[in-house]
């Protein structure tokens, strides 16, 4: 990824949202945008409707929401909508945050939240167990001005078509630190730490420990 | 005592960092209880005094304003005088870089009414900064200018009372220091949408800048935002923070006037993009810091042609008067030595550094 999200065309009543912001994922012809309506504008992502096994795939992610928005459509429409907060955007960008307080998100946490939520993932699915497919940067949200206490960063809706059976001998602790590394460069290396961490708490909660 | 509890010893307590963060916070909650009129403000600034917003200003402190601690609400938001206040916080990524220490939450307005919120404190010696910032903000919404929404302020008589400008909180805002800059040059052609939001900030100060007698006063890259939401929207980038803006009632005298205007917010840019993001002291946002190249002709593409393209199509537009058309050219090609100096100089300091 060399830019700000993708951009689609729009058509009349709706319109896409801005690059810094969209979540939008073409590979899964995913559609981040914005409609007026009487009450305001409000931001939304639809995309196809998923078959019987992403269903499958998606529904422990769901449950536990880690999933960004709140998803609308019926279960047998064509096209399924998420409407999503209007802070909602991709990791990718972000400049790095170190200022402390009670009131701050800082990156120490954002990557020890990471680290967590992907590491709930791994553990989602017993002996059958599932990794991000892509650049794992792709699938994951970012929400700011939250209250306190509510989670900050999300999968974005889609991920269950973006996973794929983890093999025994591949790590995905491994592969999601090496693409994080080459997102954020010499960034990561100061909150990897913070990244394993939460990857581990992940495991341990599944442990039930 | 189980072993999981922890006694921190007294003299260890003095050693936590303090959550400078949370005081402010605790100091509003406090400022808000002590509020004793809620009320909106009247103000009118009259765009043909010869400036305007501090003549507003002191109209306001002669007639409108109370002897108590207030909070002023700007009548095209909030047009009804309210009883109670209360603030709850939240939690966030961005402003973290403000000097004033901004944080957000909601303003519980009565029942029913919440209104999410950026506060902004002024505190001490820089009370009256939150006059300026809201006078100057309304000024220049009325001057056509997209920017945040105020709220109203608060501002008491005493020395000892607290100040506070208060804006609508823009969930979907980014400003250009949120983003992390350090793949951007020199392959600017590689981000187009990088480089389109550097030209919507450009246009905007074009658009500020083309009367001649206008400028923002701080123009540094956090102060620069997009507001999300849709794409093809034209106003979705903003300048933000008005505290410190200069806006003339009267035509500029000459080019040199023109230039002083536009040059002090373009320079203000070109520092922020030339300065490393990690440095305690007037950091920047880091766009051209630690590269390699030639960091003027990047300023160029990244900006400033965009910016000269601007102010020209705008003067062509305006069916100015020779002798302004030959005034911003004349400000036009100072502009671009100077700036030149001034790229020249940020390079020649980042290779000593
Ligand atoms: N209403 C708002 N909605 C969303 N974000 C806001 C709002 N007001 C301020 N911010 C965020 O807070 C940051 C700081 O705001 P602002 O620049 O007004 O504060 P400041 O203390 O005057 O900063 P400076 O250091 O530039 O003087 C902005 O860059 C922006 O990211």
């Amino acid at each position: 990824m060399t830019d700000f999200g993708e951009v689609r065309h729009d058509s009349a009543d709706t319109s896409t949202t801005s690059r810094r912001f969209n979540l939008a994922n073409d590979s899964i012809g995913s559609h981040d945008f914005w409609i007026e309506v009487p009450t305001g504008t409000h931001r939304f992502i639809s995309l196809p409707a998923p078959t019987t096994r992403q269903r499958q795939l998606r529904k422990p992610l769901e449950e536990d929401g880690l999933i960004l928005g709140h998803r609308r459509a019926s279960e047998a429409a064509a096209t399924e909508t998420y409407s999503i907060p209007a802070s909602a955007r991709p990791l990718a960008y972000e400049a790095p945050v170190t200022r402390e307080g009670a009131y701050s998100y800082t990156d120490e946490e954002l990557f020890h939240d990471l680290g967590d939520l992907l590491g709930s993932l791994s553990h989602k699915y017993g002996d059958d167990p599932q990794m991000v497919a892509t650049d794992v940067t792709r699938v994951l949200a970012l929400v700011d001005f939250v209250q306190p206490g509510e989670r900050q960063v999300y999968f974005t809706p889609g991920v269950e078509r973006l996973l794929v059976p983890r093999p025994p001998e591949v790590s995905a602790e491994g592969q999601y630190a090496e693409q994080l590394e080459t997102v954020f460069s010499g960034r990561f290396d100061e909150v990897a730490i913070y990244f394993r961490m939460g990857f581990a708490e992940a495991a341990a909660a599944a442990r039930g420990e | 005592m189980s072993s999981l509890e922890i006694e921190i010893p007294t003299e260890a307590i003095g050693m936590l960092p303090i959550d400078h963060e949370q005081e402010r916070i605790r100091d509003f909650s406090h400022a808000l209880k002590r509020l004793q009129v809620i009320r909106p403000a009247e103000i009118d600034t009259d765009f043909t005094d010869e400036r305007p917003v501090p003549f507003a200003i002191k109209r306001f402190l002669a007639f409108e304003h109370e002897d108590t601690l207030t909070f002023y609400t700007n009548p095209d938001v909030l047009g009804a005088p309210v009883d109670r206040v209360r603030f709850s916080p939240r939690i966030s990524r961005v402003g973290k870089q403000s000097r004033h220490g901004v944080f957000f939450g909601d303003l519980q307005l009565g029942p029913g009414l919440q209104v999410p919120v950026a506060v902004k404190p002024h505190l001490d010696e820089e009370r009256d900064s939150c006059l300026d910032e809201y006078f100057n903000t309304l000024a220049i919404t009325q001057l056509g200018m997209s920017t945040l929404v105020e709220l109203g302020f608060i501002y008491g008589d005493r020395e000892e009372d607290p100040a506070y400008s208060i804006t609508v909180l823009q969930e979907g805002l980014s400003t250009l220091d949120s983003v992390d800059w350090s793949s951007f040059y020199p392959d600017i052609e590689e981000h187009p949408g990088m480089l389109a939001l550097w030209k919507g900030a450009a246009y905007q100060a074009a658009k500020l800048h083309a009367p001649g007698n206008r400028s923002h006063g701080d123009l540094a890259g956090r102060n620069v935002g997009e507001k999300g939401g849709a794409l093809s929207d034209q106003t979705r980038v903003i300048l933000l923070d008005w505290e410190s803006a200069t806006i003339g009632g009267q035509p500029p005298r000459d080019a040199e006037v023109r230039y002083s205007h536009s040059h002090s917010d373009i320079t203000t840019i070109v520092e922020s993009m030339c300065r490393s993001t990690d440095v305690d002291f007037r950091a920047g946002i880091g766009v051209f810091a630690g590269k390699s190249g030639d960091w003027w002709q990047g300023f160029r593409a990244v900006f400033l042609d965009s910016y000269l393209e601007r102010r020209r199509q705008i003067l062509d537009q305006t069916a100015a008067d020779a002798a302004t058309v030959r005034d911003v050219n004349e400000e036009l090609a100072e502009l671009e030595k100077s700036l030149q100096q001034d790229v020249a100089m940020y390079q020649d300091l980042a290779l000593v550094s």
